[in-house]
């Protein structure tokens, strides 16, 4: 099982991405809803792959990418953005820009997530 | 006769009055020819009169003296005898004093005649002057009216470029906001959806129905917020030098299925060796694909989508008959244009101004976000172009993108 850890302050995103993706079977999901609290559960969880919204109260994606960054344990953990202030086509140069880190334009399909998801793993494992 | 003594006027004075006088001399002679009979007393005031209107009156009392002379060396050398001998002076006197009358006569009527003459001319040069200040006055007039429909002309453009831009500034900052709060529940949604499509019930054909009947709208929902992010903020542009044949082939490429299924023939009208542009290549992808998407949909029944570019110096526009937009452009430049012109039902003339508003749509609800051609308007203008729709004479619409290049290397 792939784990995987989702940050978002949206409680009903989170929850639908962890029913989701545990139905496949193939991932275990965790879900993280305060920012503030994102680093403590990944510590904990050791995460495969982190989906990260970007924009939040208090702290922004690019902060909580920051703090993971800083841990060691979680320094090469790949980072999805799930994003809601991207267009689709803005996606992919967002992507370049933020030194590979891919970015997924809400709302995204589960077969998007699945497919981003797993090749993201993939390219991870290589 | 009048238009003699005119131009006796004009003759030279002393000549006139040598004239005169030479033709007293003559009525004399004819005079002393014709006898005691034939009187021709009263030719000598012709002499007289043209003395007087055309010189002066002091020639004139001259001329009379001179008649006067005349006619008694005439009446001795005829031999005249009267009763007494004095009588011959008094006829002398008193016909010179008939003279001297005329004389006087014709010298009041010639300076009055003068006086309204001067008159005449005065009246007429002021007339004349007058005039020509009308005709100033009337000019400047036109003039200034000229002026002042002009900037009319240009104060309407004017505002109408600022509720444009107001309008695309108001609706790009309520499109950011608006995006995030309505994309997270559409992403809930959208992956609930998911997880309901997932259970054994999904697969009933009612809820299946209505499950895709849900989906369907979330998407519809998600593209519409995606266009607003794409109006809002049509983001930084990546610039390279591009053929814009190159972009348009591979935007052909990319609406070349629903091209064939709608049966719609391509005629391709590409200038060689055209010069490259500065562009952004994925943006302007978008514009003709919108474009050609357009076109298509204004064919229900099929019809011919014909591609066009070509460049020209940047005093020149178009080459479709009767539309020369001159705008402003240095001699080394040259402006690139790409057409993409349908045998459609072509666009409704009170439509043609709203086309790139924002929502402006001739599509039925929910079939189109009216933002396509808002956001093909702001990313030809981003590039510092032009983009226009217009009817064609031979029916159908055209759609044309206009650049400058600026001289760069090509």
């Amino acid at each position: 099982m792939r784990r995987i850890l989702a940050i978002d302050d949206e409680p009903s995103v989170t929850r639908m991405i962890k029913l989701n993706l545990e139905k496949t079977g193939v991932y275990e999901v965790q879900t993280a809803n305060q920012p503030k609290s994102a680093l403590a559960v990944a510590k904990k969880f050791q995460p495969d792959l982190i989906l990260l919204d970007v924009i939040m109260p208090d702290m922004d994606g690019g902060d909580v990418e920051a703090q993971m960054r800083s841990d060691p344990g979680l320094r090469n953990v790949p980072i999805v953005y799930l994003t809601a202030i991207v267009s689709k086509q803005e996606a992919e140069t967002k992507r370049l820009a933020s030194g590979g880190n891919r970015f997924l334009a809400k709302p995204v399909s589960l077969k998007e997530l699945l497919r981003c998801i797993r090749e993201t793993l993939d390219g991870a494992a290589d | 006769m009048v238009p003699f003594v005119q131009s006796v006027v004009c003759w030279p004075k002393p000549f006139v009055v040598a004239l005169c006088f030479l033709l007293l001399v003559a009525i004399g002679v004819v005079d002393y020819m014709t006898g005691m009979e034939v009187s021709v007393t009263v030719f000598y005031l012709i002499p007289i009169w043209l003395g007087t209107w055309a010189v002066s009156r002091r020639a004139g009392l001259c001329l009379a003296v001179g008649g006067i002379l005349v006619w008694l060396t005439v009446e001795i050398f005829q031999g005249a005898s009267y009763s007494h001998p004095l009588i011959q002076y008094w006829n002398a006197f008193v016909l010179l004093a008939f003279f001297v009358l005329v004389v006087l006569l014709l010298a009041t009527l010639k300076a009055s005649s003068d006086e309204l003459d001067q008159r005449v001319r005065v009246r007429t040069a002021e007339l004349a002057r007058t005039n020509t200040e009308l005709s100033d006055s009337q000019r400047d007039v036109l003039r200034t009216f000229s002026d002042l429909q002009k900037s009319h002309v240009e104060l309407k453009a004017t505002q109408l470029q600022l509720i444009q831009a107001a309008k695309m500034e108001s609706v790009g900052q309520l499109a950011a906001g608006v995006a995030h709060e309505v994309k997270n529940p559409l992403m809930t949604i959208t992956m609930g959806l998911d997880y309901l499509d997932q259970t054994p019930q999904a697969r009933e054909q009612e809820l299946g129905g209505v499950l895709k009947d849900m989906r369907d709208a979330a998407e519809r929902s998600g593209a519409v917020i995606n266009e607003l992010l794409n109006f809002s903020a049509p983001g930084k542009l990546n610039l390279q030098m591009e053929n814009l044949n190159s972009i348009i082939e591979q935007s052909l490429g990319l609406v070349k299925h629903e091209l064939i299924k709608r049966q719609i023939a391509v005629v391709r009208d590409l200038q060689e060796s055209l010069p490259r542009i500065l562009l952004d290549r994925n943006k302007m992808e978008q514009v003709f694909v919108n474009g050609l998407i357009n076109a298509a949909q204004a064919m229900p029944g099929g019809g011919t989508v014909t591609v066009r570019t070509y460049s020209s110096p940047a005093e020149m526009t178009s080459r479709a008959p009767g539309e020369n937009i001159v705008q402003a452009g240095q001699q080394s430049d040259i402006r690139v244009t790409a057409e993409i012109e349908d045998s459609g039902i072509g666009i409704a003339e009170e439509d043609l101004a709203r086309v790139f508003d924002p929502f402006f749509t001739t599509k039925k609800p929910g079939k189109g976000s009216g933002l396509g051609l808002s956001i093909v308007h702001q990313i030809v203008q981003l590039h510092g172009g032009m983009v226009k729709l217009s009817n064609r004479e031979e029916g159908g619409a055209r759609f044309a993108v206009q650049f400058i290049n600026k001289g760069e290397a090509s």
